[in-house]
This record gives structure tokens, C-alpha cells and sequence, in this order.
């Protein structure tokens, strides 16, 4: 019986097979602009994930300029189904409901700005060939020399938000030491609540955090941090003098 | 090889044959296409489904 069917089906499908490829060769053309406009714009993104001071930082920042979202947030197929679930059933409202500031993990960065580091995950839209032009940290003094370095001061990630925070007033936070030091991680000059989602200059309160009792004059007061430290942090390890290797 | 089915001689059939088996392509190129470009970018950022 099955060979009968199979007989009568094998001509009908050697008649259609020429025009079901020529239809697939068509169809690959929408298929692969969307996969453009789904991987590539930041579009596809910020019609559903509606930020106010998250797009506007990204937007203005030198990530701005060079990644869309992909290039960073980076997770796993299931998280794409359980977004949409999350979308429709339990929508999260601004602010109340952002418990802390975003944990950037520090192989994310890693990833991009270490010479020598895991650039498995990195599968675009930045193309690897920018992502070898892009600065490598590990390479620069101040930054090398905190890579190295160890903290008890909690990631600012892990510090909840009190009711007041959650509403976009960050200042104040009381912080309470780790017991152990721990390894210092990007995020904290780099995405504390000083600099706000997306936004990830430093300000001169995440020095402080750390090297709260560096100056006891007026100095920093006056002057800030980086307007005298700055300039070592981009200072190539290559170029130091013989007294600061 | 066997015989070409009734279906096939009929020159309407034809036509709607041709044309649902052009627009079933345009679905699975287009499928094809999205899904395999997007999951060579996702599933190496971790995770099993």
C-alpha cells in the first residue's frame, strides 16, 4: 500500500520540486532581510523594550556609534521565548520595578576590549575584524593595574535599590563591606549608578567608592579625579617610564 | 518511472500546483534562511533549549 501511495506521490512531487525551489530562492530574499532588521537594527528591539534614558545613553555613547543590541546582550534561545511570555503575562513597569543597577558580567566586556580573551560568544553584528581595532584595556596602565587589583566594596549591581532609587535617585546608598575581597570587574567604574543604563564613561563617584580617602586636602573637591588620573588610564604599558613599570 | 497522475494533465491543476508549490518555497526559503542565520548567532551565546 505505502509503495502504491509512494508511486502515485514520487511524479506529483518531481512536477512541483523545480517551482518549490524557485519559490524558496525568493523567499530566502525576505528571509535574510529579516534576519537583517531581527540581528542588525536596533529597530526590531526598541519597538517592544521601550527605554527613556537607556536608549538615549546607548544612542550617545561610543557603543552608539559602533554596536546595536546583539553585540552585547548576548543570551540563549530559550530567553527569546520566555521574553515574549514574560511581555504578554507579567510586563515589568519603569522604574518600580528596576531592583538594582544591570550586572554586566566582566567577560562581556572582556570579550571586545582584552587582548587575549574568550571572543567565542562575540557573533556580531560588530564584525571580528573591528573588534580587533577596538582598544585593549589589559594594555593600558591604570586600567591594567585595576584589572589586577581586589576590592571588598559590593558590585554596584548587587547593592538593592531602596524605594527612592527606584524612582531615579541614586545617592546616598549605604554599603556594607564584603567580609571577603573580591575581584575587581568592569562594571564597577564602568556601570555604577553614576553612570546610569547604557551610559559607560566613568564619573568620578565610582573612584570614590574605592579611593574615598585617596586626597584629604581639597583637591579632588576642586579639581575631580580624572583631571589628573585620566590620562593614565589610556596610557599604553609600552610607553611608561622606567619609575611607574 | 510511472505514470503521471490525472491531477497533472489537467492544465488548471497544473497552474494551482505550480503556484502553491512556488508559494510554499517562499515559505521555507524564507524559514529556512532566517532560522538557520539566527540560530548560528544565538546558540553559541549559551544556553540549551
Amino acid at each position: 500500500m505505502v509503495k502504491n501511495i509512494w508511486q502515485r506521490v514520487w511524479p506529483l512531487l518531481v512536477f512541483v520540486a523545480p517551482w518549490l525551489l524557485v519559490g524558496a530562492l525568493i523567499g530566502s530574499v525576505p528571509g535574510y532581510k529579516f534576519y537583517e532588521y531581527v540581528w542588525k537594527d536596533d529597530r526590531f528591539c526598541t519597538s517592544c523594550h521601550v527605554h527613556d534614558y537607556a536608549s538615549i545613553g546607548w544612542k550617545d555613547s561610543i557603543h552608539g556609534q559602533l554596536t546595536t543590541c546583539h553585540d552585547c546582550h548576548h543570551q540563549p534561545l530559550v530567553d527569546y521565548a520566555r521574553e515574549s511570555i514574560v511581555l504578554i503575562t507579567k510586563q515589568p513597569k519603569f522604574p518600580k520595578d528596576l531592583h538594582h543597577t544591570p550586572y554586566v558580567p566582566k567577560d562581556l566586556c572582556e570579550a571586545c576590549h582584552v587582548a587575549e580573551a574568550d571572543r567565542s560568544t562575540l557573533t556580531g553584528p560588530l564584525v571580528d575584524l573591528d573588534v580587533g581595532k577596538l582598544p585593549k584595556v589589559d594594555g593600558l596602565f591604570l586600567h591594567n593595574v585595576h584589572l589586577r587589583k581586589q576590592t571588598r566594596v559590593p558590585l554596584p549591581s548587587t547593592v538593592k535599590h531602596g524605594e527612592e532609587e527606584k524612582f531615579g535617585i541614586f545617592e546616598g546608598a549605604e554599603i556594607t563591606k564584603l567580609s571577603e575581597p573580591r575581584e575587581l570587574q568592569c562594571a564597577d567604574c564602568h556601570g555604577g549608578p553614576a553612570n546610569r543604563a547604557h551610559d559607560f564613561s566613568v564619573a568620578d563617584r565610582s573612584c570614590v567608592r574605592c579611593h574615598a580617602t585617596s586626597h584629604r586636602t581639597k583637591l579632588v573637591q576642586e579639581f575631580g579625579c580624572r583631571n589628573c588620573h585620566y590620562q593614565d588610564f589610556l596610557t599604553p604599558l609600552s610607553e611608561l617610564t622606567p619609575k611607574k613599570k | 518511472m510511472s505514470e503521471l497522475p490525472e491531477i497533472i494533465h489537467n492544465k488548471k491543476w497544473r497552474i494551482a500546483l505550480r503556484a502553491g508549490a512556488v508559494i510554499l518555497g517562499i515559505g521555507i526559503g524564507f524559514f529556512l534562511v532566517f532560522q538557520v542565520l539566527f540560530l548560528y548567532r544565538v546558540l553559541p551565546h549559551g544556553g540549551v533549549w
